[in-house]
């Protein structure tokens, strides 16, 4: 079973979106505080598609789902129950 | 504002573009100054390509770059001298080529080997030398550099890493004077550090490009990737501190004997207009649906994509919105989504607003409309018809205000 955990957010961020760990807690706004960016969210989203096991329609794509780290999470959380 | 507003709806209906040639002019001054005038200014057409305002900038920025030559026409329509413009993109086509090359067009920015051996051939056949720029694709763009577009395998510009082959080849064509280099690699950056820094890989390249290639440019563009605070929530970046950091820069650029003449460019496109620009919207039908409160307006994402999310965005932002001609104790608010007069859903305005009460037939406008607004936007879909825009200018205390739109129903 696919599982999206918040150790593997983190270490995605850190490793492929080129964050530093200290730069972002779990409530930290990643796309509306410019950390990430529109191409960097399409990235983002097909890892949380690959690894958690769902599937984001483009209504999903909202601040309020994917603006940060304990949001994503409910959301993946929410679409698995 | 607001009663210029309200009198603009009045007399040329809505929705409409309302642009303030004040606020344009008052950036490219603040531009020319804060830089002590070591830049010249040149203007993306991209950005807003209205005949109207191009002919208006002419008295405030030295050039303009066109991508096309459709923007040529705009261009020359306006007042341009062909001199005073360069043309960029990286699908130029061998008819619009031949068009610039004919016009005098004064440079044309080469995205690559083939593109000027093309331009070569057709200067030649005219009987002409043809001045070009060569755009440089960096190898490393600073994080946080806005919309992207460098390190990435790209279709601009001639990859860093493929500039001596490049320039052995290019050094060969007839008919072609290189006469410099273009760099363009981001844009909406609001991060002074990662401007400050695009600045330095800039001119690191360039230093490079005339080591490697004995190449001593009279041009070098700098393409800016100035950003405006689109969003609540975003700040603009202070200009003067910025221009304080990019001076000493600029001197250790041109401290080189071989680059001491060179002339500087600055190629910026939303900066300049951006912020001077409104949307202007009036309310058709107010819908209560399902404990939501929707504002039904006669403008959409057929006259104004960006707003509503779907111009390079995947995650919609609300722009700054605001009701025209608010009562300043306006504590009566309610939360709102703002939507087109189009038969889909994705023709949303703005999600969750929070405004004054709105009536049938109030005035609704968004702010940072001036670029990338109604020329970026599918206007012919479900047929209604365009916005006008409208300038807005002072003169000797006095306003007035021009209807300059050019697009109709048919054409654009």
């Amino acid at each position: 079973m696919m599982v999206l955990d918040r150790e593997k957010l983190r270490r995605y961020l850190h490793e492929k979106q080129g964050l530093a760990p200290e730069d972002f807690e779990d409530d930290t706004l990643l796309f509306s505080s410019g950390l990430i960016d529109s191409f960097s969210m399409v990235d983002l989203i097909m890892f949380i598609e690959d690894t958690g096991g769902v599937r984001v329609h483009p209504a999903d794509v909202t601040l309020d789902n994917f603006d940060s780290i304990e949001r994503i999470l409910a959301f993946v959380e929410a679409r698995c129950a | 504002m607001n009663s210029t507003l309200v009198d603009i709806a009045q007399s040329f209906g809505t929705p409409c573009y309302v642009y303030f040639m004040e606020d344009i002019a008052a950036r490219c001054e603040a531009l020319r100054q804060v830089f002590a005038q070591r830049f010249q200014i040149s203007y993306a057409v991209k950005a807003n390509p209205n005949v109207g305002l191009l002919q208006r900038l002419r008295a405030h920025i030295d050039a303009l770059d066109i991508s096309s030559a459709g923007e040529m026409q705009h261009a020359l329509r306006a007042g341009w001298q062909p001199q005073c413009l360069s043309f960029t993109g990286p699908g130029k086509r061998t008819q619009e080529l031949v068009a610039a090359v004919t016009q005098g067009i004064g440079h044309i920015v080469v995205e690559s080997v083939p593109e000027a051996r093309t331009v070569s051939q057709i200067a030649g056949a005219c009987g002409t030398q043809q001045d070009i720029l060569v755009r440089l694709a960096p190898r490393h763009i600073p994080r946080g550099f806005g919309l992207n577009m460098a390190g990435k395998p790209s279709q601009f510009g001639i990859d860093e890493e493929d500039l001596d082959g490049a320039f052995a080849a290019l050094k060969t064509l007839p008919n072609l004077r290189i006469r410099g280099y273009h760099i363009y690699s981001g844009t909406q950056c609001l991060d002074a550090d990662a401007l400050v820094e695009h600045f330095e890989i800039c001119c690191e390249l360039f230093r490079q490009c005339v080591t490697r290639h004995a190449l001593t440019p009279p041009v070098l563009v700098f393409g800016s990737g100035f950003g405006i605070p689109y969003y609540p929530g975003q700040e603009a970046f202070d200009l003067g501190h910025l221009a304080a950091r990019v001076h000493p820069v600029l001197d250790v650029l041109l401290q080189d004997d071989r680059l001491r003449h060179a002339v500087c460019m600055l190629e910026t496109g939303r900066y300049l207009v951006g912020e001077a620009g409104i949307f202007v919207t009036r309310v058709i039908r107010i819908k209560v649906s399902r404990g939501t409160r929707i504002a039904i307006c006669d403008g959409g994402m057929h006259h104004h994509l960006a707003a509503c999310g779907h111009l390079g965005t995947v995650v919609h932002r609300n722009y700054r919105i605001f009701k025209v001609n608010a009562s300043v104790d306006a504590d009566d608010t309610a939360t709102y989504d703002l939507v087109g007069p189009l038969c889909t859903p994705i023709d949303t305005l703005g999600h969750a607003v929070e405004l004054p009460a709105l009536d049938e037939g109030d005035l609704i406008g968004l702010h940072c409309s001036g670029a990338y607004g109604l020329t970026a936007s599918p206007m012919h879909f479900i047929s209604h018809p365009p916005p006008k825009e409208i300038v807005v200018e002072s003169a000797r205390g006095r306003s007035s205000v021009e209807d300059i739109s050019q697009c109709t129903a048919g054409a654009c």
